[in-house]
């Protein structure tokens, strides 16, 4: 006999109470976007949207118990760009695409936190819920590091300033069982949306006004089943490899140091740079 | 030798400013070359001027200050008339000036660390 999973029994309880986009100045040197829930100042770590997922099953002892049962999530790299200015127009600009080829060649990334087996996204611990039903939890806490200052390569590399940045990201949050044979079962999903948005006023040199419009947005409700999105169907069929945040590290790498189309470097400062951006 | 720095080379009023004592710079100095030695004295000592200056591209109060402050540093006085430098931009600040910028156009960006315990995608 083998393994039953309730698949339309599964129940997950989604907690986004008072989780909100933050923004956070580092060592006037960066710029950190997290989603919190009370932000303290110096955790940037701790998880802000959690979800319990529980599910009947059954079948005999010995197989249930080589059953995992935990998360997978898959991100979609939507767009990120920052915007720099100089002082004045004659210092320039600066754009930076960090979504786009050849930094960002792929937008459907498999993501994952400290460093899990595949597929998981951590880690599952073997639990058992009552009556017969395996349950697992998950918790996420996506974030966003943008450059406060560049410095502008046709422009004598004098330092130009972030004035606007902002990076979305959907999230698509898998209860899955892995089966002994290793293939992945979906037993239900959710799909959500972090829009990190800052505008940056800087006063006498330093970073003072950060003007938060970053959003967090549930899109989907639990969902029986895996994703149908088109383009996270191969992921799915084989969701292995390196990690989004192993990813990002190098597309911000690659679009800080690279040239267009990630990073244009401009002798004139954006019209969309407010007057009073740097005073 | 004319001016080599990629923000002050061609600039007429700079040119004439590293050979000509009448075009020396001083308060109450207005135009795109007063902004330029305004880029150059943040690029190379990081020091600001005032927002009035820069946005009118006046060689105001803050510039003088910012161009004497840039002189002491280096101690630029010219020994046959001065002992004590001023907040003029004459033969020799140009000079230095340029010279500096001229460095930093030539050297590598600075590009710290991302922070690595911060999620990123």
């Amino acid at each position: 006999m083998a393994i039953s999973i309730a698949s339309n029994q599964a129940v997950l309880t989604i907690d986004s109470s008072g989780v909100t986009p933050a923004g956070q100045v580092l060592n006037e040197t960066f710029l950190l976007g997290h989603l919190t829930t009370g932000f303290s100042g110096s955790d940037f770590t701790g998880d802000a949207l959690t979800c319990l997922a529980t599910v009947p099953v059954s079948g005999p002892a010995a197989e249930v118990d080589r059953l995992e049962v935990g998360f997978v999530q898959v991100a979609r790299a939507v767009s990120f760009q920052a915007f720099y200015g100089g002082r004045m127009p004659s210092e320039g600009g600066i754009a930076l695409d960090y979504f786009i080829p050849p930094a960002l060649n792929a937008k459907v990334l498999l993501d994952g936190s400290n460093s899990p087996r595949d597929p998981w996204y951590r880690n599952p611990t073997f639990s058992t819920a009552r009556a017969g039903r395996r349950a697992a939890d998950f918790g996420d806490h996506p974030g966003m590091v943008v450059r406060l200052g560049l410095q502008n390569r046709v422009r004598s590399n004098v330092r130009n300033f972030l004035f606007h940045c902002f990076m979305e990201r959907e999230f698509f949050t898998i209860f899955t069982a892995l089966e002994p044979s290793g293939r992945p079962n979906y037993i239900a999903h959710f799909q959500w949306k972090v829009r990190y948005e800052f505008r940056v006023k800087w006063r006498s040199n330093r970073p003072t006004m950060l003007i938060n419009q970053s959003s967090f947005t549930l899109l989907k409700k639990p969902t029986t089943g895996r994703p149908p999105e088109a383009d996270l169907q191969a992921m799915l069929n084989a969701p292995a490899g390196e990690r989004a945040n192993a990813i990002g590290k190098r597309v911000e790498a690659a679009t800080v140091t690279g040239n267009r189309p990630n990073r244009s470097d401009n002798e004139s400062r954006f019209i969309t740079v407010p007057e009073d951006f740097w005073l | 030798m004319p001016l080599r720095s990629r923000l002050f080379a061609g600039d007429r009023r700079l040119e004439a400013c590293l050979v000509d004592d009448k075009a020396h710079l001083t308060p109450g100095t207005r135009g795109d070359f007063v902004s330029k030695v305004h880029t150059a004295l943040f690029l190379v000592d990081g020091l600001n001027v005032d927002a009035t200056d820069l946005r009118t591209q006046l060689y105001g109060p803050s510039t003088a200050a910012a161009v004497l402050a840039y002189k002491r540093k280096r101690h630029i006085v010219n020994p046959t008339y001065q002992r004590t430098e001023d907040d003029i931009v004459g033969k020799m600040t140009v000079a230095s000036l340029d010279n500096e910028v001229a460095l930093r156009e030539a050297g590598p960006a600075d590009f710290p660390l991302p922070p690595q315990n911060k999620s990123f995608v």
